[in-house]
């Protein structure tokens, strides 16, 4: 049917559907602004668009109930100031207060938090900060903690109200800087991020913005059941319906055993997933793919295919897997192991790391304590769903347009599985609107590539929301036995981790995730006096497989699930000792100029390299730390802890001190090439991949650094496989420390060209100057007489002039090194002791991160991996029934913080200087996932006594804790 | 392929009526924002009720609010009461707020909606077309996924002198796993609605000083899934009623 609708005040009139969603129509039309979160349920508010004002999602409606009324999208509101010769308004005040305060981090929601700011601005110019965060209540951000974004708001509503941008200082995180920190220019400063602009004006930047003609559009069907054997497919109802163009079982396309885990070559796991297979091994699990002319009409075929399936028995608990008798999950011949795994054991990776003589630290122990811990699975919920979308080019190379984080290994694991070499791939990654490590996976650019090469057309994929529950990646679910030896004075002795992991059905990341957990976690702590020298230290794990869905990389790489257990064990070793928490984690952990007692030991499969660690700013970050929280007014304090008039309610404090890694040493690889353009801009190429980080910006910043230009004088590009230099990708919080120094390497080179050919220019101009003795600043080669000459007339004489050539540097980069970053969170919660409801109140971490490159985006990597560590810690978790059937499967159920109940969050920098960088920078971005949870834990423990062994801390685990706590007393 | 699917928006009420009377095969109600699209499926024609809303009418006393009414337009008619507005924030997002409407809310709510528990507290009832039926909003939720043609245009309920709700939850505006919302009238009566699961208890009518403790707690005896235990939810149920109790005796929580 025809219909007219009021977009933006300008009537366009479509042809629709009755049923069509105004959310698929908008974008149909080009509103690209406009975006899904693969819920279209009212979820996740990324389809937000006004209708008459008011903020509403554009999945809940049809186009056709929107005739008549005025719909409102991001496009219009704000421009660039300069489009050529014509002038622009420029941009809106909530666009530039969102870029200025870092309030965009991957920007897949920004367009829909503007438009909610904009609805609540136009009739209230003097919102509350409860105003504000009620206005952003409807669109849930993964990315930023809502911190920035309500900040912006109640900028923007200043500057509406003055009628002019005042003010520009937004929020800083406090910075105490431990070692001298050389002087610098545009390093250390808060830059607009270089992509900020793009995204909240909505730019079609995602993958799912291209719109091209003759597009199918793939599902994907799941299997029912946890684990069985496909007697029989038969497809022919779905091919033979209108507007299918393909439908793909396990006998149309190559059986291909691979990984979809997203590493370097050798994959160091196990080869255990087919595209497509005869067997089944997780509710969830691929059936067959199919290729329409609409996603309604791929959902009817999908209904069409009739599956036989013969039911295995099933196995849904980790501690059954390795049983004797157990059902083996592997079977296939083409199973290609990788170091210990065994699947005829269930076994997908086995650990085991002894450093120094742990048994003999045991015999040395006054005390030893045993606990078991338990880590559930959780979910990235990055907002834009897994979306990929492949063609054809005219060389007959598949493109792969793809929302990955690892672009370079994609292209490598996929050329076997679609059986091209990978000279005909090329890989294009946009903007991706959140990754987590969800996309450190190859996970759904096979289903597309196989569409397209069975029907020749372009092919899209995006997973809905419950897809994403039921058959992406998630956090490994482990438990943890934790074994520590005290002396009376404190010292450990010894200390060990025996965990168990469950890598669901496929075992993608299961020896690197969970080789994390002991490394990263049980490294803090090396005990105190002799024992410094020679630590000891057990981590064993066994990684196996159930009939789950997979897990896989989740921002932190099993990290989380160490500190989760071992500062809720060495909390509980504190008080049972009576040691003050913070004195006796600090006596026993790890100080600089000490070895990395794992680099003795492990290195993810491959030969160890011992490694000292240098920078630690741990004791400054609790000091910190501690003053920001007030734990000295807080700790032990009746007076603060109780609430006058609600004997019910009790505060507690608590702390967890953590590190991270920083890449990985000998293996991780990062390139950037750099080339001058007439003008004296540079274009910078990274393979590196920005998912919402601000790693582009962060790379451009060294880079202008070196060059002595302005941030906007480098153009990023990130990352196509065809025109980027290689780069391992974006995970292991290794691109500022990797490729930002792959980049800064490149930026030193082009610097000696650029004063080599300065040098020539000067010399024709009479004056002799070496290279040398010139320096690059204000966009010029400055000589030390002051005299200068542009870049830009470096440039023209280099590209036009004498002697012409492309001044253009490669550089690449792989450390001998990974210096850990540092951390101390702290919490305070309120517990409700009769209902056992806990309010986390305040979360405030110190962190030593190195130099900060830029203060903006590093505290919004801070703060939103602190909200997602939040979650960790009081609500997410991912639970299954009898038949192995998700309890959550979609963002109702599985709960992420709102803006609107959000506690206070704080950030504070510890600078130290990394040596091993050329600007001091440690990684940043995984290191917040690690505290909050155990933090929350302690605090609860402190609050009332409430001593919660398996996370989330939900209200019924600690009214159960208290209950067991009254009975032991009476 | 079927033919295209048909498309009345209707001026108003006796339009609507009158369309939905000479409509054939498989008629869909639409009426402003819904989670749910499962009732187009296979739809003949869409009958969209945008413009049979009645005008809303919120006095000291009483609120009606029509099918296309939404969940923000509800909170807008309390103009007392933070704990109203907890039970709002609980049960969605501002921007679910302002599209959902009452119509497609009442097709789906369960006993996990805190803005359901309230409704049912304050014993709402509503008009059926055709034939201007009036219903509880009990029956209509024992009936609702019967097939049957028509649908509800008028939404009402007397404010009560008071009403309080309290839920725990595992953070400020999860879906609650216990939810009590209590309303007394100027007789003094009770009606106590409890959610946080996902099947529809029944709501409890108490009279003044009567003790509900005993019939709160067996409101859950049996309500144990994977989200908490029976034994928890019973104990937790009796605790929030207590509260509520106190807080109803001194009506901090006025709907009016
Ligand atoms: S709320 Fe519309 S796509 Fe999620
Ligand atoms: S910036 Fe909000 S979802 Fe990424």
């Amino acid at each position: 049917m025809k219909i007219t609708l009021n977009i933006n005040h300008q009537f366009q009139v479509c042809e629709i559907q009755p049923t069509a969603r105004l959310l698929d129509t908008l974008r149909e039309l080009g509103y690209m602004s406009v975006k899904s979160g693969g819920c279209k349920k009212g979820e996740c508010g990324a389809c937000t668009v006004l209708l008459d004002g008011k903020s509403v999602n554009s999945c809940m409606l049809l186009s056709v109930q929107a005739e008549g009324h005025l719909i409102e999208t991001v496009e219009p509101i704000g421009q660039h100031p300069e489009l050529g010769w014509r002038k622009t308004k420029g941009y809106s005040y909530l666009q530039k207060a969102f870029a200025e305060s870092g309030a965009i981090q991957c920007g897949y929601c920004t367009p829909a938090m503007i438009l909610a700011a904009k609805a609540l601005l136009d009739f209230n110019l003097n919102p509350s900060e409860e105003e504000v965060r009620d206005a952003l209540s409807g669109v849930l951000c993964r990315c930023t903690a809502y911190v920035k974004p309500v900040e912006a708001v109640l900028k923007a509503a200043k500057w509406l109200r003055e009628g002019e941008v005042i003010d520009v200082n937004f929020d800083l995180a406090k910075k105490v800087q431990v070692d001298k920190i050389p002087e610098t220019e545009i390093v250390g400063k808060s830059e607009i991020k270089v992509d900020a602009y793009k995204l909240a004006q909505g730019k079609p930047a995602f993958t799912a913005d291209l719109n091209l003609k003759d597009v199918l559009y793939a599902k994907v069907l799941h299997s029912p059941l946890a684990h069985a054997e496909i007697k029989a497919i038969d497809a022919s109802a779905a091919r033979a319906l209108p507007g299918v163009a393909a439908v793909l079982t396990w006998q149309d396309v190559p059986r291909v055993v691979y990984s979809t885990a997203g590493q370097s070559d050798p994959i160091p796991g196990p080869l255990d997933m087919f595209s497509l297979d005869h067997r089944v091994r997780f509710v969830g699990d691929r059936v067959a793919f199919v290729a329409a002319e609409t996603p309604e009409i791929a959902d009817e075929a999908l209904k069409l295919i009739k599956v036989e399936y013969e039911e295995l028995p099933a196995i849904l608990d980790s501690r059954e897997s390795m049983k004797p008798g157990a059902v083996r999950i592997h079977d296939e011949p083409e199973y290609v192991n990788f170091a210990d795994s065994d699947p005829s054991r269930n076994l997908a990776a086995e650990i085991r790391i002894d450093i120094g003589n742990v048994d003999k630290g045991f015999n040395e122990a006054d005390r030893i304590f045993e606990e078991e811990y338990e880590v559930p699975k959780v979910q990235q919920a990055h907002i834009e769903p897994h979306v990929s979308l492949s063609y054809w080019d005219e060389d007959d190379r598949l493109v792969i347009r793809t929302s990955t984080q690892v672009p370079f290994h994609a292209r490598r694991m996929l050329a076997p599985v679609l059986n091209l070499p990978v000279k005909r791939i090329r890989v294009i990654k946009p903007r991706i609107g959140g990754g987590f490590g969800n996309k450190q996976e190859v996970l759904i650019e096979d289903i597309v590539g196989h569409l397209t090469i069975a029907t020749g057309r372009p092919v899209l994929y995006e997973m809905t929301r419950e897809e994403e529950f039921i058959s992406s990646r998630s956090r490994h679910p482990m438990r943890v036995k934790m074994r520590t030896g005290v002396k009376k004075d404190g010292t450990l002795t010894a200390n060990e981790m025996i965990a168990l992991s469950d890598t669901g059905a496929y075992g993608c990341h299961a020896l690197t995730v969970t080789g994390n957990t002991g490394h990263k976690s049980m490294a803090l702590y090396v005990g105190d006096g002799e024992y410094r020298k020679s630590p000891n230290i057990r981590f064993y794990a066994d990684v196996v497989y159930t009939n789950t869905p997979p897990a896989g990389a989740y921002r932190g790489y099993g990290v989380p699930q160490g500190y989760w257990p071992l500062e809720r064990h060495m909390e509980m070793i504190a008080r049972k000792m009576g040691f003050d928490p913070l004195e006796f984690r600090l006596k026993n952990a790890l100080r600089s100029g000490e070895f990395h007692p794992f680099s003795t030991a492990w290195n993810e499969g491959r030969e160890p390299v011992p490694e000292t660690v240098w920078t630690v700013g741990l004791a400054e970050c609790v000091k910190q730390g501690r003053a920001a929280i007030g734990w000295d007014e807080k700790y032990n304090n009746t007076d603060w802890k109780n609430i006058p008039g609600k004997p019910n309610l009790a505060r507690g404090i608590g702390v967890a001190l953590v590190m991270q890694g920083t890449a990985i040493p000998y293996l991780d690889m990062g390139a950037a090439s750099l080339k001058i353009n007439d003008d004296g801009s540079f274009n910078l190429m990274v393979g590196a991949t920005d998912l919402g980080t601000g790693s582009d910006t962060v790379l451009a910043q060294m880079a202008a650094e070196t060059l002595g230009v302005p941030l906007e004088d480098i153009l990023v590009y990130s990352s196509d496989t065809d025109f980027t230099p290689f780069d391992k990708g974006a995970y292991a919080s290794s691109t500022t420390y990797i490729s930002g120094t792959a980049v800064a390497k490149a930026a030193a080179q082009m610097a000696e060209k650029i004063k080599k050919r300065a040098a020539l220019m000067f010399a024709d101009e009479g004056l002799n100057v070496q290279p040398s003795d010139l320096k690059l600043a204000g966009r010029s080669a400055v000589a030390p007489d002051g005299k200068r000459i542009s870049l830009a007339e470096i440039a023209l004489d280099s590209l036009h002039r004498q002697k012409q050539e492309q001044l253009m540097t490669v550089a690449s980069y792989v450390s001998p090194s990974s210096p850990p970053p540092f951390g101390a969170q702290f919490a305070t919660v309120l517990v409700d002791k009769e209902t056992g409801q806990v309010r986390v109140e305040e979360l405030v971490f110190a962190v030593d991160s190195g130099v900060i490159i830029n203060p903006t985006t590093a505290k919004g990597q801070i703060e939103g991996g602190v909200a997602q560590a939040l979650g960790y810690a009081v609500s997410e978790e991912m639970v299954y029934d009898e038949k192995g059937r998700a309890r959550e499967r979609d963002l109702a159920d599985y709960h992420i913080f709102r803006a609107d109940e959000m506690p206070k969050i704080k950030t504070i920098f510890v600078e130290t200087y990394e040596k091993s960088h050329p600007l001091g920078a440690k990684a940043v971005a995984e290191i917040p996932l690690d505290g909050a949870a155990p933090a929350v834990g302690n605090a609860v423990l402190d609050a009332c006594g409430a001593d919660i062994k398996d996370n989330p801390v939900t209200p019924e685990k600690v009214w159960k804790a208290l209950a067991k706590q009254r009975s032991s007393q009476n | 392929m079927k033919n295209e699917t048909g498309y009345i928006r209707p001026e108003d009420l006796a339009e609507a009526i009158k369309a939905l009377d000479k409509m054939e095969g498989k008629v869909a109600i639409v009426c402003g924002g819904a989670f749910d699209r499962s009732a187009l499926e296979g739809a003949d024609t869409l009958l969209d009720l945008q413009n049979v809303s009645v005008e809303h009418e919120v006095s000291e006393a009483q609120v009606v609010l029509g099918p296309n009414a939404t969940l923000s337009d509800l909170l807008a008619a309390f103009e007392d009461g933070e704990t109203v507005k907890d039970a709002f924030a609980a049960e969605a997002g501002l921007n679910v707020r302002n599209t959902l409407s009452l119509y497609n809310f009442l097709q789906v709510a369960d006993g996990r909606s805190s803005v359901l528990a309230l409704l049912r507290a304050m014993d709402a009832e509503l008009v059926w077309q055709p034939g201007g039926q009036v219903i509880s909003l009990e029956r209509y939720l024992e009936n609702r996924h019967v097939d049957r043609p028509g649908f509800w245009s008028k939404l009402s309920f007397n404010k009560p002198e008071c009403i309080v709700f309290e839920s725990v939850a595992r953070t400020p505006v999860d879906k609650p796993i216990v939810a009590l919302a209590v309303a007394r009238d100027s007789d003094g009566k009770l009606r106590v609605a409890t959610g946080g699961v996902t099947a529809l208890t029944k709501v409890l009518q108490l009279s003044e000083g009567a003790d509900g403790r005993e019939k709160v707690a067996q409101a859950f005896a049996q309500v144990e899934d994977t989200w908490a235990s029976a034994q928890y939810r019973q104990h937790v149920a009796t605790v929030l009623f207590e509260r509520l109790i106190g807080r109803i005796n001194h009506c901090d929580g006025g709907a009016k």
